[in-house]
């Protein structure tokens, strides 16, 4: 029995509706989850159901906009659900009955991307005023940001002196990653997001910035603290509950007012720093902690049971105007402690925050909301993708799973036996679509360099391709080299213009486009110098440098697409028929290979369309 | 400024045929007109505004039949009542029911670029439709079934299987005397508790008006008088000839009529069952087995697919031919479970097909019909 439901609605459906779902693995860098399941055009009859559920629509008169929406639906075939909180799309009216395609977007990633960009990330731990500590601390940093040395294009450096106001932090690309898609809402998981090779990029900045040349004060203004949360809670099922925090002042009030219990209302203009001390004893729960100005989040902090008994401390920079609120409070979801029987909230959490004044001007605040602009997320997940080879596939409750055609490609021990599956192989076609003999990577370069060194091709051995094709431009930016310093080869990342006119020297900032570098760290000694009154001060250290060796496209071609070059060489796509169970086709999973008795061959699961009412056909990518 | 009609339905309307209002509007420079729908409280989704444009002399025109088809569709044509009253003895042999009567309420507002104006309207439909030719009867107390004049009704009741009858509409307060002109024999008044159609309970399949002494009836024709005895409606009354078939043993059919009630007909006992099946697909076998480690068939059958028909018979006179014709048109059918008479049973879903011929020369005809049971559920792979 099959039963499709839209908005929560039974839709009637012809017996025996004949309803065949397409299941397909998305392509490397596709973000458009709602590729990997479709239906046929479906009919259904135009019953006072259906027309009511759909809005009226196909009645005279009706302003239905049903059409022009993606409609939540939910597919179950043989009580086994198939598609879960899909959207349906009405194609078409005719006297009797309506015209539908149901997609699989459980979640449409791109759409929840849409429109968003690299400067919409909340970014607001990472803000910091440069001082030659928060310089030189950020040397050992492998996630947030870290002040790797290259021209920036100040010429203001002397041989042995670094201006430090002049060099630019970069954030970890797996930083990015983790804040664009944490904020969409998702989870995520996937080997090589936890590899050497992802986590050691760095993505510098778009944006330069005017220096101001004066260092800032901080001025002591007041403490607030929170009602200290204790919690004890249970359920038989896993539940998140909001906690609001009701505020204490625990010192004279200064530029801030409690206007109630959970808000604070600031009197004053400029930057705040905020020193955020949470002491917290977990026994059951992970907690979310969130802080907001004018109900958008400036400090989020995670602390679960694993971390009981210590104290979170953290510092924020906050740019606040006259009338913003502070608000603040937590979200509690429950673990269990017996394997999913009972699931429970069992803590006491203290918080406490001083706030300080900033003297000067809010431009002296490293805001990386402003280092980096005009970028999409979509674009930048995109391109990350495709130097990796990654594809993803969408789960439940939010959680995305990475993987690279390498390493799916390559994993035969963790294949699956379909073996007692196979009815029959009815077509083997040989034809390669979308592909050259050389395929083409290619990166952006500065204006006129004519050698484009850090391209890559991927070469596919079949005479009947057209000679090159242009398979996948990046929108990074390759830079040019610049001077030595201490040994260390220089990358020049122009964020500053230095003219020169009549003897008198001007910086200007400057947007240029992203660009990513591995980085690596040199013992080194300079003198690092904060303004061009600051005194000199020699520091020892690690220093890290900028690198682009390792960042030709070829090295990425070579390692997370050789796979797939062999199986293009010998391209084989076997169409095959399989008896495959509503359980089955639930559970398909893409990231496994599959095995054939039959043929002793290893193969990819491409596509498979499944009729609600017979057997199943798949396309199969014999793995050589 | 005012909205003045040129059509509309009138009375109490047949739902499933074209109900148009024609309007003009005296707002200068109006544009437009939206229809809302008022008071749907058991629809399964909100109903949107409808809009609509004037013709080039400012005249509005506006179906409602699609309206009211998709507030009655949500029912479905099944009856959603039994023909067991809900509260025997209390309210004897009868009970106001919702479903089939409706009185449905708009708001038409027309609008210039500035301003609007409306005007509410409510009109009163019924689950019915009237083929050309047809009637729409002023009785409220019709009977929903068919009739020449909307005031005399001719039904055939088989003693033992499920029998009502509904009357279209009854006041609230009213109260429904059934009097047997045969015998003079008066029943206990039933009363109307809103306004609503009326279903007159006949028999339950296990008890009736006879063995619970409500009103006694005869193997023969009883004429029937069906009347308000309250002073809401004094005049309202319809006549019933029933026919009263002793009971015996058969194939018993209920299915919606065309005039938004439900018919009922016992046929012959004797009848001729099929039952069919096909194949499902194969599916490899897999065995890898070579000729000395014993032949396996290479393939095996996902299973089969069955279903059963019946062909059944009967014989009916002028009116009863009538009353049967709707049987073959009508989108829901039903089999009584039970194939004998004070049994308990259920209604089972099924399809009709075939052809109904009728000679009007001959006074009895014979019928014959084909029903398809539910699918069989059948073990598959």
């Amino acid at each position: 029995m099959n039963i499709l439901t839209v908005n929560g609605y039974e839709l009637d459906l012809y017996d025996k509706a004949l309803i065949n779902l397409n299941y397909q693995l998305n392509n490397v860098s596709d973000l458009s989850t709602r590729n990997s399941t479709y239906s046929n055009t479906i009919t259904l009859p135009r019953t006072s159901t259906n027309t009511l559920i759909f809005e009226s629509l196909g009645m005279v008169g009706n302003i239905s906009t049903i059409p022009y929406k993606k409609v939540i639906c939910n597919y179950t075939q043989n009580d086994i659900p198939l598609i879960r909180d899909g959207y349906l799309q009405v194609t078409d009216t005719s006297e009797d009955s309506f015209k539908v395609v149901m997609y699989d977007g459980i979640v449409d990633l791109e759409e929840k991307l849409k429109g968003k960009k690299l400067e919409d990330l909340n970014l607001t731990e990472y803000n910091h005023f440069i001082t030659k500590d928060t310089y030189t601390d950020s040397f050992d940093n492998t996630s947030g940001y870290i002040y790797a040395l290259a021209n920036y294009g100040a010429e203001l450096d002397t041989f042995n002196d670094i201006r430090i106001d002049y060099q630019a932090p970069s954030l970890f690309m797996h930083t990015i990653w983790d804040r664009i898609f944490t904020e969409a809402g998702y989870t995520y998981s996937g080997a090589i997001l936890e590899t050497d090779d992802f986590k050691n990029k760095l993505v510098t900045p778009t944006n330069g910035w005017e220096v101001v040349e004066s260092a800032t004060t901080e001025t002591f203004l007041m403490t607030f603290s929170i009602d200290e949360l204790d919690v004890f809670y249970g359920n038989n099922v896993p539940t998140t509950i909001p906690y609001d925090f009701e505020f204490n002042e625990d010192t004279t009030p200064s530029g801030f007012t409690l206007t109630n219990v959970n808000t604070i209302t600031s009197n004053i203009d400029g930057v705040l720093k905020l020193d955020f001390t949470t002491t917290y004893d977990i026994e059951e729960g992970e907690l979310v902690i969130r802080y907001k100005k004018n109900n958008i989040p400036f400090y989020i902090g995670t602390v679960d049971k694993t971390d009981t008994g210590t104290t979170l401390s953290r510092t924020v920079y906050v740019e606040v105007v006259s009338g913003d609120t502070i608000t603040g409070g937590l979200e509690a979801t429950t673990t269990t402690f017996d394997d999913g029987f009972h699931w429970r909230l069992q803590f006491t959490l203290n918080n406490t925050f001083d706030i300080y004044s900033q003297s000067g001007s809010p431009d002296q605040l490293i805001d990386f909301n402003k280092l980096y602009s005009g970028v999409t997320q979509t674009s930048f997940v995109k391109d990350v993708m495709q130097h990796y080879g990654i594809i993803l596939q969408s789960e439940d409750n939010n959680h995305l799973e990475f993987t690279t055609m390498q390493s799916l490609l390559a994993d035969k021990s963790n294949a699956e036996e379909w073996t007692n599956n196979l009815v029959e192989i009815t077509n083997e076609d040989y034809v390669l679509k979308d592909y050259g003999i050389n395929n083409y990577f290619k990166y952006l370069y500065e204006k006129d360099v004519t050698e484009f060194d850090y391209d890559g091709t991927l070469i596919v051995n079949n005479e009947h391709l057209d000679f090159e094709k242009s398979l996948i431009q990046s929108n990074f930016k390759i830079r040019l080299t610049s001077f030595y310093r201490g040994g260390n080869l220089l990358y020049s990342v122009p964020l500053w213009l230095t003219e020169v006119k009549d003897l008198v020297t001007t910086i200007k900032k400057q947007t240029i486009g992203l660009s990513f570098f591995n980085y690596y760290r040199s013992p080194e000694t300079f003198n690092i110098k904060l303004f061009s009154t600051g005194p000199g001060t020699s520091y020892s250290g690690n220093y890290p440098f900028l690198d682009q060796q390792g960042i030709e496209y070829q090295y990425f071609i070579d390692n997370y697409y050789s796979n797939i070059n062999q199986m293009l060489n010998r391209n084989k796509v076997v169409t095959a028929t399989m008896n495959l169970n509503e359980i089955e086709l639930r559970n398909l999973d893409f990231f496994r290979l599959k095995y054939l008795k039959q043929t002793g061959k290893y193969y990819y699961l491409n596509m498979v369309k499944s009729p609600s009412n017979g057997i199943t056909k798949v396309e199969l990518v014999e793995i050589n | 400024m005012a909205i003045t009609f040129t059509k509309e339905p009138t009375g109490i309307y047949p739902a499933y045929n074209d109900s148009y209002i024609e309007f003009t509007s005296d707002l200068s420079a109006n544009t437009k007109a939206v229809i809302t729908v008022l008071g749907v409280t058991d629809s399964i989704y909100t109903l949107k505004d409808y809009t609509i444009y004037p013709n080039s002399v400012g005249k509005y025109l506006f179906n409602f039949k699609g309206i009211m088809k998709a507030l009655y569709g949500l029912q479905g044509f099944n009856d959603k009542y039994s023909e067991t009253p809900t509260n025997f003895p209390v309210n004897g042999f009868g009970e106001s029911i919702s479903g089939n009567y409706k009185i449905q309420s708009f708001t038409i507002t027309v609008y210039n670029n500035f301003t609007s104006e409306f005007v509410n309207k409510a009109y009163s439909f019924f689950k019915s439709v009237k083929q050309i030719g047809e009637a729409i009867y002023s009785n409220a107390y019709q009977i929903l079934n068919c009739s020449t004049n909307g005031l005399d009704y001719n039904l055939t009741y088989f003693e033992g299987y499920p029998f009502a009858f509904d009357l279209l509409r009854v006041q609230n307060g009213g109260d429904i005397i059934i009097k047997n002109l045969n015998t003079n024999i008066t029943a206990d008044s039933i009363p109307a508790t809103s306004t609503n159609t009326f279903r007159i309970y006949v028999d339950t399949g296990t008890y009736n008006w006879t063995t619970e002494d409500f009103l006694p009836i005869t193997d023969t024709l009883n004429r029937l008088e069906i009347y308000d005895g309250s002073s809401i409606t004094p005049t309202a009354k319809t006549n019933i000839t029933l026919k009263k078939v002793p009971s015996k043993c058969g194939v018993y059919l209920k299915w919606f009529n065309n005039d938004g009630g439900y018919s009922y007909w016992l046929f012959d006992e004797f009848h001729k069952t099929t039952l069919s099946a096909s194949d499902l697909s194969t599916v490899a076998t897999n065995k890898f087995y070579n000729v000395n480690e014993g032949f396996v068939a290479p393939t095996t059958l996902i299973g089969k697919r069955g279903k059963e028909q019946m062909k059944l018979d009967t014989q009916v006179d002028r009116n009863e031919s009538i009353n049967l014709q709707s049987l073959f048109t009508s989108p829901s059918v039903q089999m009584w479970s039970s194939q004998e008479p004070f049994n308990d049973g259920n209604w089972i879903n099924v399809l009709v097909s075939d052809k109904y011929e009728l000679s009007n020369k001959k006074d009895i005809n014979k019928i014959g019909i084909t029903i398809d049971l539910p699918e069989l559920i059948t073990p598959t792979l």
